[in-house]
C-alpha cells in the first residue's frame, strides 16, 4: 500500500451523502481516532516528566500531580481520553456487530479492527501499569502470572515482556517501551490500513 | 448552501447563523489559545532557579585557612578573617566561571570575562562582579551557602 493510494483513498474526489451520514456510523470509530491522537500529544508532553524506573515513577507522578504548571491537566487529559478511546472503541465494535459490518466483503477489515481492539486494550494496559504504585505494580504481577499459564510458551512470554519470571524495573522499562513506541505505532499502521480499507471496500455494508 | 435563506440577505447586518458561526469559531480560537498556553506552561516547567539552591558544604572544620570548594554553583573560599561564597554566575550571560587556583581568578569559559576570588570584576564582557552568597550554619553544624540572599563585598562568615 502506497501512501498516495492511502491519501487517494481517504480524501476520494467524491464522496455520496449516505456514506459520510453520520447516523449510519455515529463516527465512533472517528471518535476513537480522535481520542488516539489526543492521547498520542497528551503522552508526548507527559513523556518529558516520566522516567521509567522505580523511583523515577513515583517522582515524575508526584511533579506532574503537584509541582509542574498544569501538569495535573495534562495527566487527566491522557487518562480521561484512554478511558473515552476504549469507551469509543467498545462502541464502535458493538456497532459494527449489530449492522452486521463484519460480514464479507468487509471480514478482512473486521479482523484489522479485532486487532486494533487488542492494541487498545493493550496500550491502556501498559499505561496503567506506568503509574508503578502498589496497585498497578500488583496488577502488572497478576498479568505476568497469567502469561506463565499459556501453554508452552508461557515462561517465554514472560521473559519477553517481563525480562524475567517476575515483575521488576527491567519489565517497567519493557512496558514503558511498549507503551510509548511499540502500541503506538502499531495502532497507528493498523489504523491507516482500516481507514484505507473502509473507502475501499465501499458501502456494500455499513461504514466506519 | 442554497437552502440557506440568509444568502440572498445583504452582508451589511450579521444575521442569526453567521452570528453563530462567527461565534463557534470564536470560541474554538479561544480554546486552542487556551491550549496552546498551557502547553508553553506545562513544557517550561518550574525549574528557573535550580541551580541557585541551596548549597550544603561540610563543617566549618573541614576547611582550613586557603581552602577553595565547589558545590553546585557556589565556591567557597575560606582566609585568615573567614569564610565567603562567591555565586558561580558570570553577569555577561549566566556562563559558569571556572576558579582558576594558581592565578586566583575566575575566567568564563564562554566570552573571558575574568574575576577576582571575591567575584569582583577584572575583565568583560561582564560589567559587574559577581554576588556573594549568605553563609549559615546548617542543622549537623554545616556550612550553607544560600546563592538568593546575595551579601556585600568583604562579607566574612565566621
Amino acid at each position: 500500500m502506497k501512501l498516495d493510494n492511502f491519501i487517494g483513498h481517504i480524501h476520494p474526489i467524491k464522496v455520496s451523502e449516505e456514506r459520510v451520514r453520520i447516523g449510519t456510523t455515529f463516527c465512533l470509530g472517528g471518535a476513537a481516532f480522535f481520542l488516539f491522537i489526543v492521547l498520542g500529544i497528551s503522552g508526548l508532553l507527559l513523556a518529558l516528566y516520566y522516567l521509567p524506573t522505580a523511583e523515577g515513577a513515583r517522582a515524575g507522578i508526584h511533579d506532574l500531580d503537584h509541582v509542574i504548571p498544569f501538569g495535573w491537566l495534562m495527566r487527566s487529559i491522557h487518562f480521561w481520553a484512554g478511558q473515552l478511546m476504549v469507551a469509543a472503541m467498545l462502541l464502535h465494535t458493538a456497532r459494527v456487530v449489530a449492522a452486521g459490518a463484519y460480514m464479507p466483503p468487509k471480514h478482512l477489515n473486521w479482523l484489522v479492527g479485532m486487532t486494533l481492539f487488542i492494541l487498545t486494550a493493550g496500550l491502556d494496559f501498559s499505561g496503567y501499569v506506568l503509574r508503578w504504585d502498589a496497585q498497578t505494580f500488583w496488577a502488572a504481577q497478576v498479568v505476568c502470572q497469567l502469561l506463565g499459564q499459556v501453554p508452552v510458551i508461557g515462561g517465554g512470554l514472560q521473559q519477553i515482556f517481563l525480562g524475567g519470571s517476575e515483575i521488576s524495573e527491567v519489565g517497567l522499562l519493557r512496558f514503558y517501551v511498549i507503551h510509548c513506541l511499540i502500541g503506538p505505532s502499531l495502532a497507528l499502521a493498523f489504523i491507516m490500513y482500516h481507514f484505507w480499507r473502509v473507502r475501499r471496500d465501499g458501502r456494500l455494508g455499513q461504514l466506519l | 448552501m442554497s437552502r440557506n435563506p440568509e444568502n440572498n440577505l445583504s452582508n451589511s447586518t450579521v444575521g442569526r447563523r453567521r452570528f453563530f458561526s462567527y461565534f463557534g469559531w470564536a470560541l474554538a480560537g479561544l480554546a486552542s489559545a487556551s491550549m496552546s498556553w498551557i502547553t508553553c506552561r506545562f513544557l517550561a516547567g518550574n525549574q528557573t532557579q535550580s541551580g541557585l539552591e541551596p548549597c550544603t558544604f561540610g563543617p566549618p572544620g573541614d576547611y582550613p585557612v586557603g581552602t577553595v570548594a565547589k558545590k553546585g554553583r557556589v565556591v567557597l573560599f575560606r582566609d585568615k578573617d573567614g569564610f565567603w561564597a562567591v555565586t558561580d554566575v558570570c553577569t555577561h550571560l549566566g556562563c559558569q566561571p571556572a576558579f582558576l587556583q594558581e592565578q586566583n581568578i575566575f575566567v568564563c569559559p564562554c566570552h573571558g570575562s575574568r574575576f577576582d576570588s571575591e567575584g569582583r570584576l577584572l575583565a568583560g564582557p561582564a560589567t559587574h562582579g559577581m554576588t556573594l552568597a549568605a553563609l549559615r550554619l546548617g542543622a549537623q553544624g554545616a556550612l550553607v551557602a544560600f546563592p538568593k540572599e546575595k551579601v556585600m563585598p568583604g562579607y566574612r562568615f565566621g
